[in-house]
């Protein structure tokens, strides 16, 4: 979900993890606490920065190509920022909700739903088509009359929304701690790379492979598991260096 | 008092130090390269190992380590050759994370979470660096000769071709200029700061983990960086100082208790970074062409 969300923004988003673990946090104190005053400062930690922080990037560097590089240090510090203030709110605690334990079959229809909704929204939706044309070329979309501005907004509603549905499903059947979230978004930007960006429609085929790869690694070759995160980033270093633009793209794409 | 003050001194010579490393290259080519971090965990591990398995002192340990850290060179290299701008950052960040992740995982080498301890502070031949005095006169001395160098260097015609090999490397490719022997000097002095740098954290720690490098470390050198960018040396060692004190003053504040110290004060220096990214790259992006 995150490595479709990446290829249709086009945008290196570092702190989407963090928004991913804090969602998962958000809906741990609820089904713990109910409407806790810690429940309402956590959410308002979510909505505020993430409309800030992305309405201030759109506002202060209105041109894509100068927002890059800002994007990146921004999102990064965002991640560092938002994981900190759940380590301040929550510690170092480990969470799950497995009163909520959900069978394959109900986790595979949410992932569809969420599949479907995420397509909808960028194929069908005047906003999600809005956003396409913005990653695809801003200046033109501009041009025409595209606000970037509120696309940006509306983009974070969407993510919010996307957030929490993945944070539910992830945390229904597996745990969860402070600093995962980073490589969850690590790992999602590395099966977007080996797709390919333009190549939305293969993400599931990469994912599926890249499980498969950890699949042979860990279980049939045997190597330690605390080498799964950096099997990822040298699957991203090596697909950068000599196949940038995926493994099922055919145009050759220079970096 | 006193013990504090000289322990702030000490750990904001070492930041500027690093500092320095990543804003040359920042300046000189343009980009931000996150596996200079790579270089400092590496030439870390390295010294702290020389020092503790074969009982190197901290001067031959750091020479070794740096020449250990040539084939970071090479890689650099071959990676801003292959890749540009946002690619080449994503490229850096994933070899500092993969050798953050390596300094976690070989424990057989870098003893996994408890890290590496009792690193001595002998210079060379048994001379070793008693109390905090001393450890400041050296790090002070050698910070001062390091800082008049890259002075010095800034006013050499070397430094103002790197300025402009840098500035517009493609319009040099495209007339069939090489671009890559000079690339190579600025990665290569790069990584002389950073291992210097690594070698005294250690010196001075006697005490690495993994956790020390992680993105904490980052958000301090990327703050220094920022607000001294326009600085030379000297504005990065006030700048330096500035910083590590507020980050070091920051566990006497009983605001939030001591298992949480640590979000607190990443918290506070995330923000930092948040803010002074804006400005930098706002008046980066109306002073120079990114």
């Amino acid at each position: 979900m995150l490595s479709l969300f990446l290829s249709y923004s086009k945008v290196l988003n570092f702190s989407l993890g963090a928004y991913l673990t804090l969602a998962a946090y958000l809906i741990w104190e609820f089904v713990e606490y109910g409407w806790s005053f810690r429940f309402w400062g956590m959410s308002w930690v979510f909505f505020a920065t993430l409309f800030l922080i992305h309405w201030s990037l759109q506002t202060y560097f209105p041109h894509q190509k100068k927002r890059e590089k800002v994007w990146l240090i921004i999102t990064l510090a965002l991640s560092v920022l938002i994981e900190s203030i759940i380590g301040l709110a929550f510690g170092p605690i480990t969470i799950n909700i497995s009163i909520f334990s959900l069978a394959w079959w109900q986790i595979l229809s949410m992932l569809f739903f969420a599949t479907l909704a995420l397509y909808y929204f960028y194929q069908y939706s005047i906003v999600g088509k809005q956003g396409i044309a913005i990653s695809e070329n801003e200046y033109v979309a501009r041009g025409v009359g595209i606000s970037h501005r509120k696309h940006s907004l509306m983009s974070c509603l969407f993510i919010s929304v996307l957030m929490f549905i993945v944070a539910g499903i992830l945390i229904s059947h597996s745990s969860l701690k402070v600093w995962d979230g980073f490589f969850y978004i690590v790992k999602g930007l590395g099966i977007m790379i080996l797709a390919g960006v333009a190549k939305k429609e293969y993400i599931y085929l990469a994912a599926f492979l890249y499980v498969s790869l950890e699949y042979l690694c860990f279980v049939l070759i045997w190597l330690p598991l605390t080498y799964k995160e950096p099997l990822i980033l040298i699957l991203i270093l090596l697909l950068l260096l000599f196949k940038p633009e995926g493994l099922f793209s055919r145009t050759k794409r220079t970096l | 008092m006193r013990a504090f003050i000289l322990h702030v001194l000490i750990v904001a010579i070492i930041f500027s130090l690093l500092s320095s490393g990543f804003k040359l290259f920042l300046k000189l080519k343009g980009d931000l390269d996150f596996s200079y971090m790579a270089v400092v965990i590496f030439a870390s591990y390295a010294s702290s190992l020389l020092t503790l398995k074969l009982w190197f002192g901290w001067l031959p340990a750091m020479w070794i380590s740096f020449l250990m850290t040539f084939p970071f060179t090479i890689l650099i290299l071959y990676i801003s050759n292959k890749l540009d701008g946002i690619y080449f950052m994503l490229g850096s960040l994933s070899i500092y994370m993969f050798f953050y992740h390596f300094s976690y995982n070989a424990e057989w080498l870098t003893g996994w979470a408890l890290g590496l301890k009792n690193m001595s502070s002998e210079l060379i031949w048994s001379r070793k660096l008693f109390g905090l005095e001393q450890f400041l006169i050296f790090v002070m001395s050698l910070a001062l000769s390091i800082f008049v160098l890259l002075i010095l260097l800034r006013k050499t015609y070397f430094y103002r071709i790197l300025i402009a090999r840098g500035e517009r490397e493609l319009v040099l490719k495209t007339l069939g200029i090489k671009t890559a022997p000079y690339k190579a000097m600025l990665i290569l002095l790069t990584s002389f700061l950073a291992t210097i740098g690594a070698g005294l954290y250690v010196m001075y720690h006697h005490y690495i983990d993994p956790s020390s490098f992680w993105l904490g470390m980052l958000m301090l050198i990327l703050i220094i960086v920022f607000i001294s960018y326009r600085r030379e040396e000297w504005g990065t060692l006030v700048i330096g100082i500035g910083v590590i004190f507020l980050y070091e003053y920051l566990r006497f504040v009983k605001l939030v208790s001591v298992d949480k110290l640590g979000y607190f004060r990443e918290m506070l220096f995330a923000i930092l970074v948040l803010v002074l990214a804006f400005i930098f790259f706002k008046t980066l992006q109306e002073k120079r062409e990114l």
